[in-house]
């Protein structure tokens, strides 16, 4: 479905605005069919989906955003992690009784607390499905 | 996580068409995909941001409350 609607937009069925009317079509669909999510996941999803739609990013990175942004939000200690847009990248040092994680971004030696749903899973550099 | 194929029959081309509109300033009007093979898509800003947030959110609800209504019509008729 994906497919088709970038494809419609390469096409340009109209003369102006062909972006903004395929490009919004996979966003809301995307907002629709991935309702479970954390409203700041969900937002991410869309945005994915929208960017591929309009051509400024590619199947693979879209699929991977998708992808991760739909994975469990259960986090331990240890684990790497990263930001929603992928903008740090950091360890979780421990969660706390209330449900939110306490991480180190890389280089740092800071803690910052954060709600799960808005860090990722993020694959160690040079295992097989790390990109 | 489940994919909500069930929420997506309530969505309307209505919903589309307005969200279109509000999102029509981040793009450019020309053909761009077609001509270059690269589109073009302005980021987001903070507020910007913050709006799609809480529209998806409203949407879900939206929906939601659809498919409740569609499902006790259903349910009374059979």
């Amino acid at each position: 479905m994906l497919d088709r609607l970038r494809q419609f937009h390469r096409r340009a069925p109209f003369l102006f605005f062909n972006g903004n009317t395929f490009a919004t079509i996979g966003r809301e669909l995307a907002f629709a069919l991935f309702s479970d999510l954390v409203p700041g996941r969900k937002r991410e999803v869309g945005s994915a989906v929208a960017h591929y739609i309009a051509g400024v990013l590619d199947r693979g990175a879209m699929v991977e955003i998708v992808e991760s942004l739909s994975e469990s939000t259960k986090l331990r200690a240890g684990e790497r992690v990263k930001t929603l847009r992928g903008t740090a990248r950091g360890v979780i040092l421990r969660v706390r009784s209330d449900g939110r994680v306490v991480w180190q971004p890389d280089g740092s030696r800071s803690e910052l607390i954060a709600l799960p749903e808005s860090l990722v899973t993020a694959r160690k550099k040079g295992s097989p499905d790390a990109s | 996580m489940k994919l909500r194929v069930d929420l997506l029959e309530h969505l309307t081309a209505e919903d589309i068409r307005r969200a279109a509109e509000d999102s029509v300033h981040r793009f450019k009007p020309e053909p761009h995909l077609s001509k270059t093979g690269t589109g073009s898509l302005s980021s987001a800003s903070i507020e910007e941001r913050a709006k799609e947030v809480a529209h998806s959110t409203a949407l879900t609800r939206k929906l939601e409350a659809r498919a409740r209504r569609s499902g006790r019509r259903s349910g009374r008729k059979s």
